[in-house]
């Protein structure tokens, strides 16, 4: 089971590191975003394969044996406020669009008083 | 007699049926003065806009993006309070509505029985297919649930409106949500509205348009998160 998941996030990990590549060559996304989704990803291909590294790392920051799941559950929260997040900016980037459209369509249009003289 | 009606049509890939629909609006309806009709073409890849363009005395709005039937509506309202109309009424775009009773649904605004008009599907014996039965049904109960207003038709695209509901109502669903949206904001400018029966004839064509089974999980959980947001 363990191996699985490791070739199922190994698989995810680089797809979306050649997905990244592939907006950066269609000069879609700066270098710097490259660069960060490529360590992102590439840290959680290694963390599959090395869950120990994140104990190694949570103690050096004085926490002690937190295990996996403790590192899961951050990651979870984490997870959820980067949702959060998402969706307050497509919900503004949405209701801009919108206006913008309506406000083009409405522009040509006759006013009150332009309609009075006709 | 001084009334001035704008007779509002959101359009989105209907260019087929278009021009046939705008024919169709009487072009003289009892103590109205004047009448505008407004086509909102909703983003069309069609020739919608070359197709409403062609027909006299029709002003057609275009989005340059599809936004929704509930955007493309707004729009329209916003148009019709701009050129000083004092009586606006919806209808579908896709020809299952019968323009014959655009002045039935538009009386209770003239005598000032109502601010608002909604054109009930479901008070004539008439066929409606099952999955629109079911869907409304659905969404009226929602509606309920979120704005605490009974209504029996809330899907309607057929809907009439007066002078202070074009000034108060604001939609901010783009969607078909935007139907039960607007009783929501109904209510809460405490306007008053009422049901009116109206014949609706469903074709091959105007079944493929409109709402489906596929988006209405979508349209469900965009009408919770709407009424969530208008919660102050």
């Amino acid at each position: 089971m363990r191996d699985v998941i490791r070739i199922v996030v190994s698989l995810f990990g680089v797809y979306i590191i050649l997905k990244s590549w592939s907006e950066y060559k269609a000069k879609k996304e700066s270098w710097i975003m490259l660069i960060f989704w490529t360590f992102i990803w590439l840290t959680v291909i290694v963390f599959a394969f090395f869950p120990s590294i994140v104990d190694y790392i949570l103690g050096k920051f004085g926490t002690s044996k937190v295990g996996i799941g403790t590192f899961l559950g951050i990651g979870m929260v984490v997870l959820l406020f980067i949702s959060y997040r998402l969706y307050i900016k497509s919900e503004r980037i949405e209701r801009q669009m919108t206006k913008l459209v309506q406000d083009l369509a409405l522009k040509d249009l006759p006013r009150k008083k332009d309609n009075k003289k006709n | 007699m001084n009334n001035t009606l704008a007779i509002i049509i959101p359009a989105y890939n209907e260019g087929t049926v278009i021009g046939k629909v705008i024919k169709s609006l009487p072009k003289k309806i009892e103590n109205i003065s004047k009448i505008f009709i407004i086509v909102v073409n909703d983003g069309s890849v069609d020739d919608t806009e070359k197709q409403a363009k062609k027909c006299s005395n029709t002003i057609v709005l275009t989005q340059i993006l599809n936004l929704g039937v509930g955007a493309a509506t707004y729009t329209g309202l916003c148009a019709a309070s701009k050129l000083g109309a004092t009586v606006a009424v919806t209808i579908d775009g896709d020809g299952q509505h019968d323009s014959l009773d655009i002045a039935k649904v538009i009386s209770p605004i003239i005598h000032k029985k109502a601010n608002i008009v909604i054109g009930n599907r479901f008070m004539l014996a008439q066929t409606i297919p099952f999955q629109r039965r079911i869907l409304n049904y659905l969404a009226s109960l929602l509606t309920y649930v979120l704005y605490k207003v009974r209504i029996n038709d809330s899907q309607t695209g057929f809907r009439a409106y007066d002078e202070k509901a074009l000034r108060f109502l604001k939609i901010t669903s783009n969607g078909y949500e935007a139907c039960s949206e607007l009783i929501g904001e109904a209510k809460t400018h405490k306007l008053s509205f009422v049901e009116v029966p109206i014949k609706v004839r469903y074709t091959k064509y105007s079944m493929s348009k409109g709402q489906h089974i596929s988006k209405s999980l979508d349209m469900a959980v965009n009408l919770i998160f709407n009424s969530l947001r208008r919660l102050k």
